[in-house]
């Protein structure tokens, strides 16, 4: 027999990350009671008007741009019909022709070095069905329409991928750059990311598709890898066999880890597609696109020239864009304070770690980054010293302290050099005499007032701590033998 | 020509889950089933009107709403959110944010939330069968 190769494209599913339902006010909330968050729209009332969600729009839209679609500035819903009890209208709506995106890709790294583009034919919006629960000894089925109306979009890939690793790798890469876009949350137990999977086998080389099954609603990366081995093994046993594989639609049963047919072509649906004539064309403005265009994050090889060209050194770049959110937050300091090493060092040194320690992220941090950037501008002045700024950060990130202002208040230039501080030390112990004396006798509650007069003589600058001990140390070298004499 | 035969009137009859047999006396099936497809051809047939205009050159038109209807914004429903779409009224006061967090599930202090309750109990009492909360039909699988 010819060697088989298989030939596979998938259909993913995403939720999109809304707060209300495609064409209603809806919450889309998980695990609400049963038929709580419903309306007239989502449960198919006669005469109720679907109106678009601007949101879910963009997101579909900008889900496309990432992915390097193009977005048609006009699509265009359609009503595809078919009955089933958790689908009250009768029809999905969804799009047929045009799509809000066609085209792009997805480029995979694979395991022996090379790269794989994966082409996309397409991204529609749809909204979902609810959920039927199958009650047998009633013999009722039940239904919560708290779902139907949530809206998806559907990413259709041509048949690029051949084999289960690259199909898991590709959805893993898909999902985790839409979870990032914040198009989807992506929680796949709850159903936000699921994947339909067709699979065909072809001799080797060969141009012609052999006939393909389609495997429905996979809802984890691992049900895609092994539904996809099986359903390699089956096909490949039926030929190997002499048999031809049916066009057949199958559900994987992951307890058994087998495929089990749920209907064949002779039973396949009509969808009898046409315009949902109760929705306009949705219209997506150039101004809106150009927007969503600036809010996509750039790529990690992007970001990192980015943050090269800037003068970090490349390790020092990567170092940043490991973490999340501090590549951002380095960008809004380097705004005020074009230092880039200097705030680099700083977040390294005292920011990230503090936050780290608090568990914030850093654009949660009261610190906000113009803060850092004045700290910088300190540093570079040499109006605080390296150590000093060491010294004082926990203060100013617990506070949120301006270091610039608390500079201009005095409170940031605090003297802790003992050779600084000791002529002060010295000048205050002459001054008061009688009140040193009363110390070395024993009086030990008058050293505060000692060093508050340190502190009165440096204009609150003085470190009280290096201050005591400095006053103890000279009242005792001073007045050790004038204290004896007394006794 | 008719231009629905009988294979088809039957296929269209099971996508809609019509049993066109249902109810008929033994023996007048046959002769129903004709009267039917020829009905059914009767309303295709004049829809076919439509297929004589010489639409060559003519933008398909899709919808036909002439005025524009801008997306929503993706706001939770709420009683103040309502009465200002039902006014018609864009943006208009009473933020639908300002009931709450959004989020949080049904609140039956809430009166957004209980509006929102009585609006899905009108639903649920108006079907013809239901079970607890749930809408029920005869088991489809
Ligand atoms: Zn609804």
């Amino acid at each position: 027999m010819e060697t088989m190769e298989p030939v596979i494209g998938l259909e993913i599913h995403a939720q999109l990350n809304t707060r209300t339902k495609l064409f209603c006010a809806c919450p889309t909330e998980f695990g609400a009671v049963p038929n709580t968050n419903v309306c007239e729209v989502c449960t198919g009332q006669p005469g109720a008007l679907p109106r678009m969600n601007g949101k879910a729009l963009e997101l579909a839209a900008k889900a496309g741009l990432a992915l390097g679609s193009a977005v048609n500035r006009e699509s265009l819903f359609s009503r595809k019909n078919y009955f089933y009890p958790d689908l009250p209208n009768g029809f999905q709506t969804s799009q047929l022709d045009p799509p809000i995106c066609q085209g792009g890709s997805l480029t995979l790294e694979l395991g022996d070095g090379t790269e794989k583009t994966v082409r996309l034919n397409r991204i529609h919006m749809e909204d979902d069905a609810g959920k039927c629960l199958h009650d047998e000894k009633r013999g009722l089925s039940l239904v919560d329409l708290n779902r139907a109306g949530t809206p998806l979009i559907e990413i259709v890939t041509e048949p690029d991928l051949s084999s289960a690793s690259e199909a898991v790798n590709f959805l893993k890469k898909l999902h985790a750059l839409l979870v990032r876009l914040g198009v989807t949350k992506g929680r796949m137990e709850e159903g936000e990311f699921r994947c339909d999977v067709n699979i065909s086998l072809k001799p080797k080389g060969s141009p012609v598709l052999g006939t393909r099954a389609e495997i429905k609603n996979l809802n984890s990366f691992k049900f895609v890898g092994q539904a996809i081995e099986y359903e390699i093994e089956r096909q490949t046993g039926v030929y190997g066999r002499g048999g031809s594989v049916s066009q057949e639609t199958l559900h994987f049963d992951s307890e058994k880890g087998e495929t089990r047919s749920l209907r064949s072509k002779e039973e396949a649906h009509d969808y009898r597609y046409f315009p949902q004539p109760d929705l306009p064309p949705v219209e997506i403005s150039g101004e809106l696109l150009a927007r969503l265009r600036e809010t996509l994050p750039p790529t990690p090889e992007e970001a990192k020239k980015r943050l090269v060209a800037l003068g970090l050194k490349p390790r020092q770049a990567e170092l940043l864009l490991e973490r999340p959110g501090a590549p951002e937050y380095f960008h809004e300091a380097h705004k005020i304070d074009d230092d880039a090493p200097r705030i680099y060092s700083l977040m390294e040194e005292l920011f990230l770690p503090a936050c780290q320690k608090e568990g914030l992220d850093p654009s949660d941090s009261l610190f906000a980054p113009p803060k850092l950037a004045a700290l910088a501008k300190l540093l570079r002045d040499g109006t605080v010293g390296r150590r000093k700024a060491q010294e004082l950060f926990p203060d100013f990130f617990a506070k949120g302290s301006d270091p610039s202002e608390a500079v201009r208040s005095g409170n940031l230039s605090q003297i802790t050099d003992p050779s600084e501080l000791l002529p002060m030390v010295e000048k205050v112990a002459g001054a008061f005499e009688k009140e040193a004396k009363k110390f070395l006798s024993g009086e030990e509650k008058i050293l505060s007032f000692l060093v508050g007069q340190v502190m009165k003589e440096s204009r609150g600058r003085a470190c009280p701590k290096t201050s005591a001990e400095l006053m103890k140390n000279h009242v005792k070298e001073r007045f050790a033998g004038a204290a004896k004499e007394t006794v | 020509m008719p231009a629905i035969d009988e294979k088809t009137a039957l296929a269209i009859a099971k996508l809609a889950r019509l049993d066109l047999r249902e109810g008929l006396a033994p023996g007048t099936e046959e002769a129903e089933l004709k009267k039917l497809v020829e009905e059914f051809g009767k309303i295709v047939g004049y829809m076919d009107i439509l297929g004589e205009v010489d639409t060559e050159g003519v933008e398909p038109l899709y919808s036909p709403m002439v005025e524009p209807r801008p997306p929503r914004e993706d706001a939770p429903f709420t009683a103040a959110a309502k009465d200002a779409d039902a006014r018609g009224a864009k943006g208009a006061p009473g933020k639908p944010e300002s009931s709450g967090d959004p989020d949080a599930s049904f609140d039956p202090d809430d009166p957004d939330s209980s509006a929102k309750e009585d609006r899905a109990r009108w639903i649920l009492d108006d079907a013809p069968m239901t079970f607890g909360r749930y809408f029920t039909v005869p088991k489809v699988v």
